[in-house]
Parts: structure tokens; C-alpha cells; sequence
């Protein structure tokens, strides 16, 4: 055996290619790996992103949402943001098919609160923050009566389970609406005073008896008396849909001044009026005095405009009539306010003006938009409705197109816009409502409203209208119908 | 054993046949079991009886009855009246411009006659301001009147072609007993024209039975209950009512199926019935004079205006300003012209047209490529015999609405939900059997001696049609396709369930598939006041029908002949 020392330099020479060898293996790898990771990560941010948000075709929102995905384009270069429209009918049915299948698109989507309980169980739950920031919804920013109507998931028992969507466009409603020709008049002013001793400015009525009176008035002291088609009221009750509406604004106060309906005070009219609160159990509210004295007025209003056989008023007829000029008074949507101003199509532009229901209150009824959890980019989509419900963009919106924002921050900016004066009474009308969780959640639980509570009670009320029955025989019978449909739908409230 | 050629003629139906047993008889069974399932209060599915009770008890049903009970016998009693003197006043007329004048509102999109109809009789905005004030939507008689608009002019043709296939020697005999006129249509013309006239009925009771566009678009302007009938009744449990709804639609939907299979076998005898035997009526009460011309051109101009005025109210329409649209009392003349309506309806409606149009031409090739070969391997080699054209038959007379909920279940499992194909696979089911048995007619009257020289060269079944008879079938197939695209062009039911978004004008990565039937028909509600783009899409609609009305004016009324009256 050779124990002779090997030589240093020979040890050195033979080990240090090997090392060399190493080191650049470790250094080519590491450089292979990080180019690899560098050019992962450049694909990544330079990636295209193309976000697809559905809205109702027509609406005001997708006027809006197109100028905000332009805007929203221009501050983010990699995203295309895609509008595509839906029909009013078929926009709910074609959004939850899409979830329900786990479609990757629309990503947003556009819905009324009314397709709330329908949708609800299939959106994205939105990160949300009582202080805001980037990623994440602002709840300060919100109303609570919007997200009440349609931004939150609720649970029977009143729990949030998840923030289904962002109120976009804030739609109030009813409103009144009224000629500032003839309710400016010193003379008519002077006269109805005269007959009834309180003012004849709409925005001071007490209740819908006020609102009757000065109908009654305008009939028989002008010319809107119903000839050559002018009329002194426009009142929603086409059977089509309408007739529900217009029950439960005007019979709220009627039906919370009566504690025995169950119907809360201090809340908002909704379609959750149709139900009270009978002994932790929640029951249809309408059918007793106090709904029967609120359906012999509903009558009583829609007297002052062509007979409902003849021509039912629904949300179209809401809307094109009260622009011809026909009309003294109307009640409507707030989203019906832009048509009404715009002077090429309406004659009322200029000369109306706007008021919370007789006796200061109204109802939400937001449009929002909620994300679909299958989308492949839902931070983005979560960027795209903090984008579109910041102040700034709302600022376009409200010049541009008389969009209501649906934030809080966005009302008030519109508050101070010339055009949107009436708004400061519904912010503080908003500040004295009170909502219950576990009341707003009846409405999601009564699956058959649409497809079946709401026709049996508008025909049963169109009957009444038509006369061939009774107040109380038409809301007795719509309330044995909804109990027997909930029954045999095994649906306890 | 069966021949080579018996085999190949069977195998030229085999596909047809097959497709009708995947996308029809497993569809019609599907919704039966589905009547038997519910969910209990937990949410668990059930099997009873729970669909049937609750269907029974649906607010509103004695009204929705009535209302197909109405449209079922009112819609064919109106029509066949009214096309009994039509089709004699076309025929004594003899003038070929007319037929396809008269035939248009048959051949457009029934959503898009829907829609003129809703403009037409909005009684502050539409023509029936002038006539009275009054809400027709109210009344379910609006929707007959829709119906026989639409019907009436198929129930003309049909009596029309059977007319004019009287024989030259059985007119001569008539005028040579001394019968002219009236006494002449009733003892002789309509007796012999019996199987038409039949079968003009029976398609007109299905027609009416199962009306459903109409009622889709005029709902919005129309109280509940007062309009609906067991189709849409069905459809809207379907859409809104969950899985309670869907057993309930089930229910109705097998009902309805009963019901068209009762109709179906009266439909089935008569089509098929060989000859028509006139029975020795007399009647001598009837006059015995030719119309006077000036009559028979006074009661088709009147007809004509009928048919005509809804067209040019919605082209007025989509030539209005908005202002111009909504004004009180309406605006008849334009003062000032817009194209706005056009421009947008073009732009908006693009993603719509696109999947139309697409989904109708692939439709068309499908049911070519299936119906063609069957058509001709039952007229010819008698494939099947007659119990596969009565199935056929039977098909056809089946509402649409009743396939639609078990198809889901099919597209669906296919990854094929909102899809131009899901579309393109689904609407034979209701192209095909009419498509079928035009070429089955078609192919009965098709000179027997070209296949017996395509036979003599040596030519097999295959080698036969597809070398020989189909390059001499363009007459019949050209039409009969363009036929197919109509009906798959005016398709509703189908694509509001199948498919739930526009196309996403990516040719190549598309998906969304909504038509122009969609675009039009869910325009009319809540947010969307959009009259003059709505207007100007819905002529734009009209452009395949008239194209097809153009095409074929010299040859459909051959197409249409039934029963006894072919060839």
C-alpha cells in the first residue's frame, strides 16, 4: 500500500475542476430557474384579462357600466372588459343557469333585488371591511336598506351568511312626481287651500288622503280632468306585475300603524310587508282592516286615470306616459327620472318636480351586481365593482347620465348636483329607518312569490278594481291562496 | 332475410329513427317518471304523487284551462271558416302574385308577429287607438286573433293546394253537370279536397292547442292568468318554480302529451288516409253563379289589409323617433325619419343574429343529412311502413315545450348547455318530422322510372338517391330546407332554455348562444324601452321569411298537398 502524501497542488488541481463544475451546474440552474420564474412571473402580470359583465339590455347601468369599463380599461391596460346585454325577462333565468352550471362567464353580473333569493346561493361571497381598502368591499359605504334589499344573503334567523353584491344604481321607489306648471300655480295653490286648509305642495302631504284630495282637485279645477287624454294622476296597476307594487307602498303605513298585522314601524315598504310577525312566526299581513282600508284607496287613486280594463298602467305606461304631459301627477321609479328630464322625447323635462310618498317615506329597490365564484379572476371582478362604485366614476355617471349612485358616498355626491335636489330627502329619510335581518329574510324564503303568490294576489286585486268583488273578498282570498301554496310548498316562515 | 337493397333502405332511416328515439320518446318518458319525484320538506327527492295533487291546485288553473280549451277550438273553427272562401277567391283569382302576400304571416317569426300585434293593439301608443281604447290584452280573444293571424294563411294554402290539385276532368264533368259557384265548392271541390281540409284542421288545433310565442311576449302587457295557457303555464313552473315547479311542469307536460297523442292519431289517420271518397250531398240551396270577380277581390284585399297592417304599423314603428313612438294620440306618418332603431338594433343585436343564423343553417344540414335519406327510404322502399311516418306524424304534433325539460338533462350531460351546437342537435326535433314528411310528399310525386334506370346501371339503394335523386331533388330540398331555417330561425322554447348568454363574438373560442327570437321577445318588459330597436330588429327578422316566400312562390302550395290530394 502507497501511503505517500499526495502533493497539495495535485489534491487542489484534481478537486477544483469538480468544484468549478458544481458551482456552475448550481449557478446555471439557479439562473435557468429564475429566468424561468422571471418570464412566469412577466407572463403573469402582462397577462390579458378579460372580464365579462352581464346587465339587463337597456338599463341604466349598462349605459353606465360602458363608460366605467372604458375608464376601467384605460387605468388597467391588461383588462378588457366585456358588457354583454340580457333582456329584463330572461336576465335572471339566464344568470342563475350560468351559475348552476359552474360557468366561468358572465363574471359580474348585473341584478335587481328581486332576483336576490334566486341568485343568492350561487354568487361569490365578497371579502368585505368596515373600513375598506384595496381587495375588498367598504360596508360603511353602503346603505343599509340597499344591502338589505338584495346585497346580503340572509339566514331565516336573521344571520348574514354572505355579501351576495354591490347596490350600482340606487332606485328608489315609489316617488311622486308632479307639474311644477300646475302645483307652482298661486291661484290653484290659494284655491286648494281654500278647500282642504293644508298646502297644496305634494312634498308636505301627511298621507295618501292628502294625495287623493288634490287629485280630486286638479279634476275638477283643470283641464287635466280626463279629456282630450289628460289626466290628474298616474297610478301603477297593471296586473301583469305592477298592481304589487303599488299595494305594498301604498299599504305600508297603513299596515305598520296597525300592530296586530305585524307589519314593523320605523322599517321601508318592501315585499316583505306582505308578511308580519305573528308570535316569532312570520304570516301574510293584508288580510284585515287595515289592509282592506288601504286596497278601497288604492281604488280610490287609480280613479283619476283611464279605467284599468280599459288601460292598465305598468312600468312601461309609467314610464312613456308621464313624459307625454298628459298627466299632473305620477307615481314612479327614481330610474324613471333621466326619460323624464331628457327634452328630446319628454315634455315634462323642466317643468316636474319630485317627493317621497304622502307621509315621507319610500322604498329600495337597488339594481347590484354580484360576482360569479367560477370566474377565473375574482379579485379583479371584486376590483372592477370597487371601480365602478367609487365617487369618481359616480361623478361621471351622475353628469353624464343622471345615474343614482348606489353608495352612500355616491349619493352625496349627487346631493349636490343641481338636478338631484330631491335627493337629500331620501338621505334623510334612510337615517331614521330601522331594518330587521330576520323580517328582510322572509322575502328569500317564499320561493313561489313570482311564479305564483304574486299573480293570485294581483288578480284577486284586479278583480276588486274591476269590481266584480270585494275589498275584503279579494285580499281574504289572495290570503288563503298564498297560505295553501306555502303549505303544500312545505314552506314554514 | 332481408334484401341488400331493403337493408340499405333501412339503413338511409336508421339515423332519423335513432335520433328520434334519443331527443323524442326517451324525453316524453323522462317527464313522466319526473311527475313522480318531489322534494319533502327536507329537501329530499320523494317518489309519490305529491306533482299531481299540487298541480291540481294552482291558482289560476280553471282560467289557464280555459284559455287552451279556447285557443284549441277557436284558432282552427275561425281559420278553416275564413280559409274555405280564401283559398277559393286565390284559385278563382288565379293571380300568382297574391299567394305570397297572403302567406306571410306564416312564415315569420311567431315571436316577431307577437310582437307587431303588441304594438298594433296597445290602445295609447298603437293603431288601436283609433279603432277603441280598449286593453285587448286582457282577453285571451287577443290571442286568438294572433293565432289566426299567423295560422290562417297555412290553413289557406293547405285548402289552396288541395284546389288546385283538383283534376282537369273531375272540374270539366262538374261544369259539364252545370255546377258552378258555391254549389260547386260544396258539392264537389270540398269533398274531394275532404283530407286537406282535415288535416288543415287538425294542424290548426295543434297549432292553437299549443300556443306559446304569443303568449310570452303579450304577458307583459296582460294580467296573469287572464292570456296563459298549460304550454306556458308549463314552462313558467319550469323556470321559476324550482323542483316543485319542475314535477308540477312534468305533470302538465304529460298531460299535454296525452292529449297531442289523441290528436296525433286523428292527425295520423287523415294524412295518411289514400283517396277521398266524395259522399252524394246535394245542395241545391246553395246559388249556382260564379262569384262576381269585384267579391272575390273585395274580401282579399280585405284579408290583405289584415294581414298586412300589423307589418306596416311595425315598420312605421321602426322608423319613429322615441318621442314619436310614445306620443298621445299616436303618431301614424313618421315626420322625421329615424334609422337609429337600425343602427342600434344591428350593433346591440349582432351576438343574436350571428347564433341565428348559424344555428339555423346548421340545422337546416342536419336535418338534410338525417330527413333526406329517411324521407326518401319510406316513400320509396316504404322503410318502415306506415307506422314510421305515423310516428313522424306524431312527432310533429307534439308541443315543443313538452322535450324541453328531460333535453336539458342530455345537452346538459354533452357539455353542450349554451352552445351553438347544443342548439344545432336539439331542434331537429321539432324541424325534422315536418321536413320529413314535405320530402316524403315531395318524393311520392318523383318520377318512379329514374330510380329503375339508376337500378338497371347497376346502382345500389345508396348509389341510387345519392347519385341520381338527390341532384335531381333541388326543387323539393331547396325549399324544404329553407323551410327548416324558417322554423329554426322563429325557435323560442328551446334556446330560452338551453341557452342563458348572447354569443361572445369569439369565432374562434364561442360561447353563448342566445337567438334573435331571445333578443327580441325578452326586449319587452321592466327596464327596456328601447320601441324603435326592438321594432327595427324584428323587421330585420322578417328577412329570411320573405327571402324564403320569394324563393319558393312558384313552388310550395306542391309541397303542402296532403293525403288523398298528392300528385
Amino acid at each position: 500500500m502507497d501511503n505517500s502524501p499526495v502533493p497539495d497542488g495535485i489534491k487542489k488541481k484534481s478537486r477544483l475542476p469538480a468544484i468549478i463544475a458544481v458551482v456552475i451546474v448550481i449557478v446555471v440552474i439557479a439562473a435557468g430557474v429564475s429566468i424561468i420564474e422571471l418570464q412566469h412571473h412577466s407572463t403573469t402580470a402582462n397577462k390579458h384579462q378579460t372580464l365579462v359583465v352581464e346587465v339587463g339590455s337597456g338599463s341604466m347601468t349598462e349605459q353606465y357600466l360602458s363608460t366605467v369599463a372604458t375608464n376601467f380599461e384605460k387605468a388597467n391596460p391588461n383588462v378588457t372588459v366585456q358588457i354583454t346585454t340580457e333582456g329584463y325577462s330572461d336576465l335572471l333565468t339566464s344568470e342563475e343557469s350560468a351559475l348552476k352550471g359552474a360557468s366561468s362567464t358572465p363574471n359580474i353580473m348585473m341584478y335587481y333585488a328581486s332576483g336576490a333569493p334566486t341568485l343568492g346561493p350561487y354568487l361569490y361571497n365578497l371579502p368585505t371591511s368596515s373600513t375598506g381598502g384595496n381587495g375588498v368591499i367598504d360596508l360603511s359605504n353602503q346603505i343599509a336598506g340597499n344591502m338589505f334589499s338584495g346585497g346580503y344573503r340572509i339566514a331565516p334567523n336573521g344571520t348574514i351568511l354572505s355579501t351576495i353584491g354591490v347596490p350600482i344604481h340606487t332606485v328608489i321607489g315609489y316617488m311622486l312626481v308632479y307639474q311644477k306648471s300646475i302645483f307652482d300655480n298661486t291661484t290653484l295653490q290659494t284655491a286648494f287651500y281654500d278647500k282642504y286648509h293644508f298646502s297644496f305642495n305634494p312634498r308636505t302631504y301627511q298621507n295618501w288622503t292628502a294625495l287623493q284630495d288634490a287629485a280630486s282637485f286638479i279634476n275638477t279645477s283643470t283641464s287635466f280632468n280626463g279629456t282630450h287624454n289628460n289626466y290628474a294622476l298616474l297610478f301603477p296597476d297593471h296586473a301583469a306585475h305592477s298592481i304589487i307594487d303599488g299595494f305594498y307602498n301604498l299599504a305600508y303605513p297603513y299596515l305598520s300603524s296597525d300592530p296586530s298585522t305585524g307589519v314593523p314601524a320605523n322599517s321601508s315598504p318592501n315585499y316583505w310587508t306582505y308578511f308580519g310577525n305573528k308570535s316569532g312566526h312570520y304570516v301574510v299581513s293584508y288580510n284585515n282592516s287595515a289592509g282592506v282600508q288601504a286596497l278601497e284607496m288604492y281604488k280610490n287613486l287609480t280613479q283619476y286615470e283611464p279605467s284599468v280594463s280599459v288601460s292598465p298602467v305598468g312600468y312601461s305606461e309609467q314610464l312613456t306616459y308621464y313624459e307625454t304631459g298628459h298627466y299632473a301627477m305620477g307615481i314612479a321609479w327614481s330610474s324613471f327620472f333621466p326619460d323624464y328630464s331628457n327634452s328630446s322625447q319628454s315634455k315634462v323635462a323642466g317643468n316636474y318636480n319630485v317627493s317621497l310618498l304622502p307621509g315621507g317615506y319610500t322604498g329600495y329597490s337597488p339594481t347590484l351586481l354580484g360576482v360569479n365564484p367560477h370566474s377565473p379572476n375574482l379579485t379583479l371582478a371584486v376590483d372592477f365593482l370597487n371601480f365602478a362604485t367609487s365617487s369618481a366614476q359616480y361623478s361621471l355617471g351622475i353628469t353624464d347620465f343622471s345615474f343614482l349612485p348606489g353608495s352612500a358616498n355616491g349619493l352625496k355626491v349627487a346631493e349636490s348636483d343641481p338636478g338631484f335636489g330631491w335627493v337629500s330627502s331620501f338621505i334623510n329619510y334612510s337615517a331614521t329607518i330601522h331594518l330587521n335581518p330576520s323580517y328582510a329574510a322572509v322575502v328569500g324564503q317564499v320561493s313561489p312569490l313570482f311564479s305564483t303568490l304574486i299573480p293570485d294576489f294581483n288578480t284577486q286585486v284586479l278583480d276588486y278594481l274591476e269590481g266584480t268583488t270585494t275589498a275584503p273578498a279579494a285580499l281574504n282570498s289572495a290570503a288563503l291562496q298564498w297560505t295553501q301554496t306555502l303549505t303544500n310548498d312545505n314552506i314554514v316562515l | 332475410m332481408k334484401s341488400p337493397n331493403k337493408r340499405q333502405a333501412t339503413i338511409l332511416v336508421l339515423p332519423a329513427f335513432i335520433y328520434f328515439l334519443i331527443f323524442a320518446i326517451y324525453p316524453m318518458l323522462q317527464n313522466f317518471i319526473l311527475t313522480f319525484q318531489s322534494p319533502n320538506i327536507h329537501g329530499t327527492i320523494v317518489w309519490g304523487l305529491s306533482n299531481y295533487i299540487n298541480a291540481f291546485k294552482i291558482y289560476g288553473l280553471t282560467q289557464i284551462f280555459y284559455n287552451t280549451f279556447l285557443y284549441t277550438l277557436a284558432v282552427p273553427f275561425i281559420d278553416i271558416l275564413l280559409a274555405i272562401p280564401l283559398a277559393t277567391f286565390l284559385k278563382r283569382l288565379n293571380k300568382p302574385y297574391l299567394l305570397p302576400i297572403v302567406l306571410l304571416s306564416s312564415f315569420i317569426p311567431l315571436v316577431t308577429g307577437a310582437v307587431m300585434w303588441v304594438f298594433m293593439l296597445n290602445p295609447t301608443n298603437g293603431f288601436m287607438y283609433y279603432i277603441a281604447k280598449v286593453d285587448l290584452f286582457t282577453s285571451p280573444w287577443s290571442i286568438v286573433l294572433i293565432d289566426i293571424w299567423t295560422s290562417l294563411p297555412l290553413a289557406t294554402l293547405i285548402l289552396y293546394s288541395g284546389l288546385k290539385a283538383i283534376p282537369p276532368h273531375i272540374e270539366e264533368a262538374a261544369h259539364m253537370d252545370g255546377l258552378i259557384g258555391m254549389r260547386k265548392l260544396f258539392q264537389v271541390d270540398l269533398p274531394y279536397i275532404k283530407p286537406s281540409l282535415l288535416s288543415a284542421t287538425v294542424l290548426m288545433v295543434i297549432f292553437g292547442s299549443f300556443t306559446f310565442d304569443p303568449i310570452y311576449v303579450a304577458l307583459s302587457s296582460s294580467s296573469p292568468f287572464a292570456i296563459m295557457d298549460i304550454s306556458y303555464l308549463a314552462y313558467s313552473l319550469y323556470e321559476t318554480g324550482g323542483i316543485v315547479g319542475q314535477g308540477q311542469a312534468a305533470v302538465l307536460m304529460t298531460i299535454m302529451t296525452v292529449v297531442s297523442t289523441a290528436i296525433a292519431i286523428l292527425f295520423v289517420r287523415l294524412s295518411l288516409r289514400e283517396s277521398a271518397k266524395s259522399r252524394k250531398i246535394r245542395f241545391k240551396f246553395m246559388p249556382n253563379r260564379e262569384m262576381p270577380r269585384a267579391v272575390a277581390w273585395f274580401f282579399t284585399i280585405l284579408y290583405l289589409v289584415f294581414i298586412l297592417l300589423p307589418f306596416s304599423w311595425l315598420v312605421l314603428e321602426s322608423f319613429k323617433t322615441l318621442s314619436e313612438i310614445i306620443a298621445i294620440p299616436p303618431v301614424v306618418i313618421p315626420s322625421i325619419v329615424t334609422l337609429a332603431g337600425y343602427f342600434k338594433s344591428v350593433t346591440v343585436g349582432e351576438p343574436y343574429f350571428i347564433t341565428s343564423l348559424i344555428v339555423s343553417l346548421g340545422t337546416s344540414f342536419l336535418v338534410f343529412f338525417i330527413g333526406a335519406p329517411a324521407a326518401y327510404s319510406i316513400s320509396r322502399h316504404r322503410t318502415g311502413g306506415l307506422k314510421f311516418i305515423a310516428l313522424i306524424l306524431f312527432i310533429y304534433s307534439l308541443p315543443t315545450v313538452i322535450f324541453m325539460i328531460p333535453m336539458i338533462g342530455i345537452i346538459k350531460s354533452v357539455g353542450l348547455l349554451n352552445s351553438w351546437l347544443g342548439l344545432i342537435i336539439s331542434y331537429p326535433v321539432f324541424v325534422m318530422p315536418i321536413t320529413i314528411w314535405m320530402l316524403y310528399n315531395f318524393y311520392s310525386t318523383f318520377p318512379k322510372h329514374l330510380d329503375e334506370a339508376a337500378n338497371m346501371d347497376g346502382m345500389s339503394v345508396y348509389g341510387a338517391f345519392y347519385r341520381v335523386i338527390l341532384r335531381l331533388s333541388g326543387d323539393g330540398i331547396s325549399v324544404t330546407l329553407l323551410y327548416a331555417f324558417i322554423i329554426a330561425w322563429g325557435a323560442l322554447i328551446f334556446p330560452l332554455a338551453f341557452a342563458y348568454t348572447p354569443f361572445n363574438m369569439s369565432f374562434l373560442f364561442p360561447s353563448g348562444a342566445q337567438t334573435i327570437t331571445i333578443f327580441i321577445g325578452g326586449t319587452i318588459g321592466h327596464e327596456a324601452f328601447n320601441y324603435g330597436e326592438l321594432s327595427a330588429a324584428s323587421v330585420i327578422s322578417l328577412v329570411p321569411s320573405i327571402l324564403l316566400i320569394y324563393f319558393a312562390r312558384k313552388r310550395i302550395d306542391k309541397l303542402w298537398r296532403v293525403g288523398g290530394t298528392v300528385g
